[in-house]
Parts: C-alpha cells; sequence; structure tokens
C-alpha cells in the first residue's frame, strides 16, 4: 500500500470478516442447523492474511508470488472451515469457499492500494445494517446476546477506522477523549430513549430512578469502606498494645460503630480525588505520545498552533453567551421600533433564502422582502411603510426609538410567509425538475 | 463561512434524512411491539447520524480560515508558500479540518502536499478542468476551543501557465466522520497566480538599435545620458549625478548636464500562436518560443526599451493587446505569455483537423502603428506567413519577421531566426 493509513485498512478488513461473520450466523439461524467455531474462525483469519500479506510485501515481490501465498492461505482456511464441519451441503461448501476467497482477495488488495474513503464508509454502513438486521432477526428467533458480538465487534471497528482515516491517526489524547465522550453521550442518550420508549409510562423513570439510587449507593459504600479500612490502620494511642483489627474482620453491619473523625475522612477523600485527577491526567499525557495508524507527522512540521487554556475559554464562551443574551434582551425592548424591527427581519430571515446579502442596504433588503411577501397584502403594505421608517431610524439621528405600528403583524406574520414562500419554490422548481426529465 | 456547493461532498448514506427517518419510525415501531434490543440497535444508528450531523453542522459555525498568497507572478522551478490561518472561534472543538486544493490540469504548479484523487473526487475535478492525477491537500487535526493555528503549503512552479486557487475548499466534520461539509473560502483570499514562461538568456542586440536611432516624441520622454544639450546652475533639488565635474574641476560654479529628451522606439511583439498549432498542444517549440519572448521583453527593459504584446485568441481567452505607449509593464507582458494557450483545435467535415488563420484584434494595432514603434511578428515558420492578413496590412515597412524556424522565404519582409537568438550553453 503507497501510504500508512494502515491502521483504517486493518480495521475495515476486520469489519468485512465481521460482517461476513454475522452473514453467516442469519444464514445458519435460518437453515436451523449448528455453527460452531465456523463463521468466527474467518474473523482472525481475516486479520491474519492482511497482515501476512503486509510483511511479505515489504521487499519487492513478484505479483505471482502474492498469489501463490494468497492462494496457500486460502485453501488452508477452507480446509480448517471443512475440518470444522462448514461444509455439510454443496450450498455451503460453495458459499465457504466464496467468503474464504472473498477475505483473501480483499486482504490481498488492500495491501496492494490504498483505502478510499467510499469503501470504508460502505464497510461501516454494511455493518451497521447488518447488526440491525441481526438483532432483528435474533428477536424473532430467540438467539442470544452473545451471538451479536461479532458484528458489535465489526460495527466499532469500521466506526473507529472511519475516525482514523479522517483524523489520519493524528487525533491525540484529547481529541480520542473528545470522540470518546460523543460515544458514551450517544450510549447515555440511547440507554434513556429505550428505557423510555420500551417501557410503559411511568416504569422507565422508576427504573432510571431506581439504577441512580443503586449505583449511588455502591460508590458511597465502596469508599466508605476504603476509609474505614485505612482508619483501622492507624494505631490507637490510648491503647499502645491493642491489636490492630484485619480488613477481613471488618463487618458491613459493625461499622457504624467505628469511631472516624469526619475530618480526616474529608481529607483523606480530597487525597485520593486528587491522586485519581493526577493519574488520569498523567494517562492522558501518556496516551497523547501513542500514535495509531495513519501517516507519520514529518519532523519538520510547520504548523503553529496558539491554544487557549480551558479557564480563558471558558470565560470567552461565558462572554459571548452574555453579549447574546444582553443582544436578545435589547432586541425585546426594541421590538416595535423600526431599527430594532430590521434587526428582527435580519435575523429570522438569516437561514432562508431571503436572508440579506453582503453590502445589501435596509432599503433593498426590505423591498425585497416586500417583493417576496407580495401574496400576503397587509404584511406587504406594512413592508412598504417600513422602508421609509427604517430610513429615517438608520439615517437621521432624531428617528430612532420611535414605534411602528405595524411592528406585531411584522414579527407575526414573516415567518409564516418565509415558509410559505419557501415550500411553494421548492414545490415549482421540484415539479420543474420532473418535467424537465 | 459559507456552505459552498457539495459537488465533491462525501457523507455516508446514514446520515441523509431518508434512513434517519427509517429508523426513527422502525426503532419507536419495535418498541411498541416491545422488541427491546432491535429498539435499541436502530436508536443507536439513529442517535449516531444524528449526533454526526449535530456535530459537523456545529463544526463549520465561527469558523474563520484566510490564505495569505505570494502576490504577481514566478518563474518556473520557483516555490511558493501559501500562509494558512484557521481559527476556531468556538468553544466546539473542530475535529478535522482539510484544505482540499485542486491543481490545474497543466500542473503549471504542484503541491509539496500531495495525493492521488480518490475516485469520487475525480468527477468534480474534471467538472472544474482541474487535474485527476493530483490533489493538493493540507490537513488540520483537532483545533481546540477558541485556538488558531497557522501552516505553511508550499507549491513549486512547474512550468507556464496560470495557477488558479478557485476550486480550493475546506472540508470538516463530526469527528466520527460520516458527515463531511464544504465550505468555500473567502474571495479574497482567492487569486490566480501566473507561472511565466522559463526565462533564457537571449541576445538582444537585433532590438537595441533602434535606440541608436532615437527620435524626439510626446509620450514616454526619457533623458538620454549620452547626449548633452546644454548645462545649467546647480540647484539644491538637482541629483549629484548630474553634476558637470570637468567644469567643477576648473574652479567653475558648480553646474549640472541638462541631457537630451527622447523617446525611444519600442518594440511590439506580435506572436502567431496558431502558426505552432500543427505541432501540437503545448509544444516544446511554442514554449520555447515564448520563453525567448519573455526573457527579451526582460532584458530589453534593463536596456530602457519599452515593449508591447500582441497574442491572438486562445482557449477561454480573448486576444489580448498590451502597447507599451499605454505604459505597460513587462510583467503584464509576461502574464499574458503565462495564460497564452493554443485554441481547441477544429476539425473539418472529413474529421481532419484543420488551421484556420489566428484571430488578432486587429483595429488596436493598426490604431497604434505610429505609437507601437517597429513590430516583430513571431511564427513557426514562414510558410504560413502568405495568409496572414495582419502581417501584409502592416507591411514590410515597419515590420521584422521573427522565424522560429530558420526563415526560408519572407518576400520583402526583413526575416530574422528566433532561435538564434537565444544564447546556447548559459541558459539562465
Amino acid at each position: 500500500m503507497p501510504d500508512g493509513r494502515a491502521f483504517p485498512t486493518f480495521a475495515a478488513q476486520l469489519a468485512t470478516a465481521c460482517a461476513v461473520c454475522s452473514f453467516v450466523q442469519i444464514m445458519g439461524m435460518s437453515s436451523g442447523g449448528e455453527l460452531g467455531l465456523y463463521p468466527l474462525i474467518l474473523i482472525p483469519y481475516a486479520a491474519a492474511a492482511y497482515g501476512i500479506d503486509r510483511l511479505f510485501l515489504r521487499r519487492e515481490r513478484s505479483m505471482r508470488a502474492l498469489a501463490l501465498l494468497n492462494t496457500a492461505m486460502g485453501l488452508a482456511i477452507f480446509a480448517a472451515c471443512f475440518a470444522l464441519d462448514a461444509c455439510g451441503d454443496l450450498a455451503s461448501t460453495l458459499f465457504t469457499a466464496l467468503f474464504c476467497l472473498g477475505l483473501t482477495v480483499r486482504a490481498a488488495s488492500l495491501c496492494l492500494r490504498r483505502m478510499e474513503l467510499r469503501s470504508m464508509l460502505l464497510t461501516m454502513e454494511l455493518c451497521l445494517f447488518l447488526l440491525v438486521a441481526q438483532v432483528g432477526f435474533g428477536a424473532a428467533s430467540g438467539m442470544g446476546v452473545a451471538a451479536y458480538a461479532p458484528i458489535m465487534a465489526g460495527a466499532a471497528a469500521s466506526i473507529l477506522g472511519l475516525v482514523i482515516y479522517r483524523t489520519e491517526g493524528s487525533l491525540g489524547a484529547r481529541g480520542w477523549a473528545f470522540t470518546a465522550a460523543a460515544f458514551a453521550g450517544i450510549f447515555a442518550l440511547l440507554w434513556l430513549l429505550v428505557s423510555f420508549a420500551a417501557a410503559p409510562a411511568g416504569h422507565g423513570i422508576v427504573a432510571i430512578w431506581n439504577a441512580a439510587v443503586a449505583a449511588v449507593k455502591s460508590v458511597f459504600s465502596l469508599i466508605y469502606r476504603f476509609l474505614a479500612y485505612l482508619i483501622s490502620l492507624l494505631p490507637e494511642a490510648e491503647y499502645g498494645e491493642a491489636e490492630m483489627e484485619t480488613p477481613e474482620g471488618i463487618v458491613m453491619e459493625e461499622l457504624p460503630e467505628t469511631e472516624t473523625s469526619p475530618i480526616i475522612a474529608g481529607i483523606l477523600l480530597a487525597i485520593i480525588a486528587a491522586l485519581l485527577i493526577y493519574g488520569l491526567v498523567r494517562l492522558l499525557i501518556r496516551l497523547g505520545r501513542i500514535n495509531i495508524g495513519g501517516r507519520k507527522i514529518s519532523a519538520h512540521s510547520r504548523t503553529k498552533r496558539r491554544r487557549a487554556a480551558l479557564g480563558p475559554a471558558l470565560a470567552r464562551l461565558f462572554a459571548s453567551w452574555k453579549k447574546a443574551l444582553r443582544l436578545r434582551v435589547k432586541l425585546w425592548q426594541r421590538r416595535s421600533t423600526p431599527e430594532g424591527l430590521l434587526c428582527i427581519l435580519i435575523r429570522k430571515c438569516r437561514l432562508t433564502p431571503w436572508h440579506k446579502r453582503p453590502g445589501e442596504t435596509p432599503r433593498l433588503f426590505l423591498t425585497r422582502l416586500a417583493d417576496s411577501a407580495e401574496d400576503d397584502a397587509e404584511l406587504h403594505s406594512a413592508l412598504l411603510r417600513l422602508i421609509p421608517a427604517v430610513d429615517a431610524a438608520v439615517y437621521s439621528p432624531g428617528g430612532r426609538g420611535v414605534d411602528f405600528d405595524g411592528a406585531a403583524a411584522v414579527r407575526r406574520r414573516i415567518s409564516s410567509a418565509v415558509r410559505r414562500r419557501f415550500a411553494r419554490d421548492s414545490l415549482a422548481s421540484a415539479f420543474a425538475k420532473i418535467r424537465h426529465k | 463561512m459559507n456552505k459552498g456547493r457539495l459537488s465533491y461532498s462525501r457523507s455516508s448514506a446514514i446520515v441523509s434524512l431518508p434512513v434517519m427517518g427509517l429508523c426513527l419510525l422502525l426503532g419507536v415501531l419495535a418498541a411498541f411491539f416491545g422488541q427491546g434490543a432491535l429498539s435499541a440497535a436502530l436508536m443507536f444508528v439513529f442517535l449516531f447520524a444524528l449526533a454526526a450531523r449535530l456535530w459537523s453542522a456545529l463544526a463549520a459555525r465561527r469558523l474563520k480560515f484566510s490564505i495569505k498568497s505570494p502576490a504577481g507572478g514566478v518563474f518556473p522551478g520557483d516555490e511558493l508558500e501559501f500562509k494558512l490561518r484557521a481559527e476556531n472561534d468556538k468553544f466546539m472543538p473542530l475535529v478535522w479540518l482539510d484544505l482540499f486544493a485542486p491543481v490545474p490540469v497543466s500542473s503549471c504548479m504542484v503541491p509539496e502536499d500531495s495525493r492521488k484523487p480518490e475516485e469520487w473526487e475525480c468527477s468534480g475535478l474534471e467538472e472544474q478542468g482541474a487535474s485527476t492525477e493530483i490533489v493538493g491537500e493540507k490537513r488540520f487535526s483537532l483545533i481546540m476551543w477558541y485556538e488558531t493555528v497557522s501552516a505553511t503549503m508550499r507549491w513549486r512552479a512547474e512550468r507556464r501557465g496560470i495557477f488558479s486557487m478557485s476550486g480550493w475548499r475546506l472540508r470538516t466534520g463530526d469527528g466520527f466522520g460520516l458527515e463531511q461539509l464544504e465550505l468555500e473560502l473567502p474571495q479574497s483570499d482567492l487569486r490566480e497566480i501566473a507561472v511565466y514562461p522559463k526565462l533564457v538568456n537571449v541576445i538582444p542586440d537585433m532590438f537595441l538599435r533602434n535606440l541608436w536611432n532615437s527620435e524626439s516624441g510626446s509620450r514616454g520622454v526619457m533623458e538620454d545620458p549620452t547626449v548633452i544639450r546644454s548645462t545649467r546652475d546647480y540647484m539644491t533639488t538637482d541629483s549629484l549625478k548630474h553634476i558637470n565635474w570637468r567644469l567643477a574641476a576648473r574652479g567653475l560654479p558648480l553646474a549640472v548636464n541638462v541631457f537630451e529628451d527622447i523617446l525611444p522606439k519600442s518594440v511590439h511583439f506580435i506572436v502567431d500562436g496558431d502558426s505552432f498549432a500543427p505541432l501540437g498542444e503545448r509544444s516544446e517549440e511554442l514554449e520555447d518560443t515564448l520563453s525567448i519572448i519573455g526573457s527579451l521583453a526582460v532584458r530589453l527593459e534593463r536596456a530602457q526599451v519599452r515593449c508591447g504584446l500582441s497574442l491572438p485568441s486562445g482557449k477561454g481567452r480573448a486576444p489580448v493587446n498590451i502597447f507599451a505607449a499605454d505604459g505597460a509593464q513587462t510583467a503584464d507582458l509576461l502574464w499574458a505569455l503565462a495564460a497564452y494557450e493554443l485554441p481547441e483545435p477544429k476539425l473539418d467535415d472529413n474529421g481532419e483537423r484543420i488551421f484556420p488563420p489566428p484571430k488578432f484584434d486587429e483595429a488596436p494595432i493598426y490604431d497604434g502603428v505610429r505609437a507601437a514603434g517597429r513590430f516583430y511578428y513571431v511564427a513557426y515558420s514562414s510558410a504560413s506567413l502568405p495568409d496572414r492578413r495582419l502581417l501584409r496590412a502592416l507591411g514590410s515597412g515597419c515590420t521584422t519577421v521573427l522565424t522560429y524556424e530558420e526563415p526560408e522565404y519572407g518576400g520583402d519582409f526583413e526575416t530574422a531566426c528566433l532561435k538564434k537568438l537565444r544564447e546556447v550553453k548559459s541558459d539562465a
């Protein structure tokens, strides 16, 4: 392969093997046969075939040598499948041969040419489709959760491969942490959604509450046990010869009787928390030095970065929110004045085809808007009346702060007018396209 | 930044609205019928796609990107450095950002960071008239909150042509890699850069003789430092270079020389590019001819001889007339030479290639006969000259014919071989 996109390619190969495995499982379930280890063996084989091919091609080889190597590997895996009773009848023999051949050829071709984005996307889409299909099929036929493991692994591998492909493996610890957080968010949301959607009314909330309470209780219990253990290690000054209690001797029921100072517990808790944070930071820094796959960054990288620390970044974020909020309040206060109404119109039309164009004067913008809203006579006339009022407010010093009498109507009707016009234009263009075809 | 045409965009089908809608619908139905696992799988796909869409939409917001490119043109072999600056002016980090830079078909400039375009990109590149063999790319990964990243992108000028940045795009998307957005770059940053013809060592003697026969005129007047008309008393504003030191040496008061005002006869090249058409597009002979003319223009500028240029219409370009009397700079000439390409080949009814005469914008040339000085009509060989209307109209009095090949027939015209104006063994 000409470049260093080895890891995404490997992930894609693994995901393909997982998809094949899942496909065989679905086929096997539909025919009611026992599959055993046969489809699973294709997964390590696909990974190994790719690895062997890459190692083989580290030196210059002839195409014949590569073909012979892959033929040998293909025959070996076919023989292994045969030994695992994969070839019961002619059809299953044929399919097994096809799968072995396909994975072998794909491994070889991936070593020869660069993996393209389209292939990565197709592999991921295929894996997700098979995941849904297998789960659906499994739900109907009572399949165990363990059976979904290969296709789940395949989907995960394909997604991971795609992430590395897009970022060329130079994501770093922060990037990975961010992506992992996004995934965690998705799974959390998924859990919430499924709990709510799948459970009868009210049951989902009870389940979430119970789970949350159980989690908090278990965390506190663990901390308490740990602190109690640490305190038990301290020698008691008053009773110098007293024997230390062994950790095994601690029983949950006896714990409340242990005398613990809340200050010591707090200090210890703070120390543990600080150590945990320190360890996590160290781990992230270490992880940041490990690059997975992708092209190696050249030593003379000419990229310069000017980063903002988290504190100032948060301050800027809050400042921008504050500014936006202040702007909204100001806009609300002046919603009935011509200049305020102009700003509201600009904001409302921002994401529509009637957005204010760069360099367009207020008069031109309002005229265009009035033309667009000519179906609504009241709005049209109000917009036409607004034009001189805006001119006066914007260009003459004394024209500001005077309420425009049709402001409420303009605010109320502009959104629906824009939506109506947009829908009509979209339909007209769609019909025109159909007619043109 | 504006979202551009999604001609090159490649996103997963999962993030398309129909697939997302179907997943949501089936997920809700599965949940309604008590299929928890299936519902979870479908919801996962839906949420995954939704997160990707939202993420990519947010990624493109408040992103500032600027390119600083060097002004003017370059010569083949020169290296250009584009200064890139990406600013993520929001709290949400940007996981990946690509600058996609198509390379012109002529490959007049080639990027240092390049790759072979993927299949799905080729149709868009062909549509744009860019190369499908190579494409420039610069990747920025993980731009954190309010972070500014500066980088450089090196390009190397390979051959004559006009390099346009009009097809440059920014690509970004979600961290999962499912959706890709294309953003247009600010128009002010997108420029055209000319790769001028290669400069070679030339012998300009045959053009300089006109300076010796100089005559005064009304426009473009200059002082001839070789002809002293008189002297006058020195004033504090005078240049020291003009002091007559001989008079000063005799103990006389300081005096300055007053030189003769002259209008040097300028040189105007008329390049009959179509006479090179039978040799094929971008033939070595045409390139060599343009190199020699460009080099002559540079050399004559140093000798204070003004040059003009006329080119016939070429591929996608109108005829060009640049007159020295209008104050044209050598850079303008070099730009016109860099941009010239032979017109599209034409076929007759039998499918044979025909070579029509060149299409010049003739009227300004006739109007500028007096101011333009002497014309030099440049063609490949004298074989194509008899049917050239412009040459006949200008007449032999003010026109010299320069042919790339050794001239065989020139009629009344003074002829010279262009190739021989090039100094062999000592190319620039």
